[in-house]
């Protein structure tokens, strides 16, 4: 972990709160798939 | 068989000792109420938290004015400590639950507790919407404490010396040291859960108040849905839970919160690293993904043959977000009980229940049986049939990645399907305890059961304030050993059978 005087204080937490959220919208994204494909197989 | 060694007094006063420390947090945590109940003129919750805070703090100096001792803390030690730890801090934080008269009934005071700490989120309190903002905030900032491991969280502020609490880190049902040193691990954590609590919160808060809430009010929720969603809790502010919102952006912001919540802390400090390569070929991440999609996949198949919901949206908002919120263990609720129950026909249920049984990630602050412990034992059960069906001669050796690539080793294998039985045990007395009441069905008592035995939250209406006290005692009992995932109670189990029948030191 960075010092809050480092360069990579900030980077570091905004990789973390961007990955997380990617990761977030990501499972949003293949769900969606999959219920499109259920509704039309089951639907 | 060989007879353990009977602990003696300086082994007793070594557990006090630790867990005078473990009250001394739970007492100050209570000054934060104490003084929002104080500002806002919240009285009789005020007085509440002062008399629990004054007992826990009491509790403390006594123990550390007649137990300090300079004995080294064992492993033993850790465990009976973390064991005790986790059914002491529950009776403690019930004081002022019970004070403060929403609470008749002492069990339920303590039921209440226990689902805090160990981040259940069923609720058994008396008419939560109108629940004094001060005692609101008590029961989420227990629920983020007990998500983030109350014993790390007390004694890497209190407690000298890091090798001593690593100890109590392992025994609390954390078997990950996400950096070398265990004081630098607490403080990422500590430092991922503010990052990401100031950024979701100010987030939650604009989406609160564009849904049409007043900015204090705004405040109030989006901290409180912080903490119950990261600590994977599921405590809600209101009795509706996440359906008062009618709102997709906070679902949206909850459910990322929640899926943040259920990573454990080593794939987070992967990803502020920068190495998402190492989150993508996790055992946990490949076994989330894989068993979650199936289950998705069933419940949209279910809820579409049970004709209750038709379109994608309702699919996902409906759907996804109850099943985000049962394998991640949180509990958040967008349905009713009674709609699981009368609405979503057998199949869908089934799916919910599923995910609630595996929960998230290992050292996360997730519950249940743990992704890694499924994935293990889908592992060990393919190592198995490679074994048979290959000649006697070959040499079969199974790995997966879990921080860096190793091998399957058959302790491992071992460790994760006899604490998976534990689980099943665990399902098991829960619903036959809730059977044998008379007054439900098998599906009540299944669904019930699997989602106190996991800490998750999700609940189909058998927890209510006028549940038997001896069903809320088994649910206790239920909480306590999924939380501790079943190595520590064990422990703290045999150390009394040594207590009373061991072998004296020679």
């Amino acid at each position: 972990m960075s010092s809050p005087r480092s360069e990579g204080f900030w980077r570091e937490r905004l990789r973390g709160v961007g990955l997380v959220t990617l990761l977030g919208l990501a499972v949003l994204a293949v769900a969606t798939v999959i219920a499109v494909v259920a509704l039309a197989v089951f639907g | 068989m060989s007879t353990a060694l009977k602990p003696d007094l300086g082994d007793l006063k070594l557990i006090g000792y630790y867990l005078g420390k473990v009250l001394l947090g739970l007492g100050l945590l209570q000054l934060v109420p104490l003084v929002v109940a104080l500002s806002l003129g919240e009285w009789n919750s005020a007085s509440a938290f002062a008399i629990g805070a004054a007992i826990a703090v009491t509790s403390w100096a006594l123990s550390d004015a007649l137990l300090a001792t300079r004995r080294a803390l064992t492993w033993a030690h850790g465990m009976v400590i973390v064991a005790l730890s986790w059914l002491l801090g529950p009776v403690y934080a019930a004081v002022p639950m019970l004070l403060s008269g929403r609470f008749t009934d002492p069990m339920h005071a303590l039921f209440e507790a226990m689902s805090a700490l160990t981040t259940t989120g069923m609720s058994v309190i008396h008419d939560l919407d109108h629940t004094p903002i001060s005692e609101d905030l008590f029961r989420h900032l227990l629920q983020i404490a007990g998500g983030l491991g109350i014993i790390i969280v007390v004694l890497s502020v209190f407690a000298a010396g890091g090798a001593r609490i690593t100890t109590l880190y392992v025994s609390e049902a954390r078997d990950e040291r996400v950096l070398p040193n265990i004081i630098r691990t607490a403080r990422f954590i500590f430092t991922v859960a503010g990052t990401l609590f100031v950024v979701f919160t100010t987030l939650l808060i604009v989406a609160l108040i564009a849904t049409g809430f007043t900015p204090g009010r705004a405040v109030y929720h989006g901290v409180n849905l912080f903490f119950s969603s990261f600590a994977t809790g599921g405590f809600s502010v209101m009795q509706s839970s996440i359906i008062y919102y009618h709102s997709a952006w906070v679902e949206l912001l909850v459910g990322i919160v929640m899926i943040a919540g259920t990573l454990s802390f080593g794939l987070h400090l992967a990803m502020w690293r920068g190495d998402p390569r190492d989150v993508l070929r996790h055992i946990e991440t490949r076994t989330l993904t894989v068993v979650t999609s199936a289950l998705f996949l069933l419940l949209c198949w279910g809820l579409v043959r049970a004709g209750s919901y038709d379109s994608v949206t309702a699919l996902l908002r409906k759907g996804l977000f109850t099943l985000v919120s049962a394998a991640s263990s949180t509990g958040h609720q967008v349905n009713v009980g009674d709609t699981y129950l009368y609405d979503w026909g057998l199949l869908a249920p089934a799916a919910i229940v599923a995910a609630m049984a595996m929960g998230g990630m290992a050292s996360s602050t997730a519950g249940g049986i743990k992704a890694m412990r499924v994935g293990l034992t889908f592992k060990s059960v393919i190592h198995e049939i490679r074994r048979i069906l290959l000649p006697e001669s070959a040499l079969v050796v199974t790995t997966y990645h879990a921080g860096k690539r190793r091998v399957l080793r058959d302790a491992t294998a071992r460790a994760a399907v006899i604490v998976l039985l534990l689980f099943i045990a665990s399902y098991l007395l829960g619903i036959v305890t809730a059977l044998a009441y008379g007054e439900l069905d098998l599906t009540q008592a299944i669904f019930e059961a699997v989602s106190v035995g996991s800490n998750i939250g999700i609940s189909i209406g058998v927890v209510n304030p006028g549940m038997p006290d001896g069903l809320a005692l088994v649910y206790i009992l239920q909480m306590w050993l999924g939380r501790l995932e079943f190595v520590a109670a064990f422990v703290l189990l045999g150390y009394l059978v040594a207590l009373a029948r061991g072998r004296a030191h020679t």
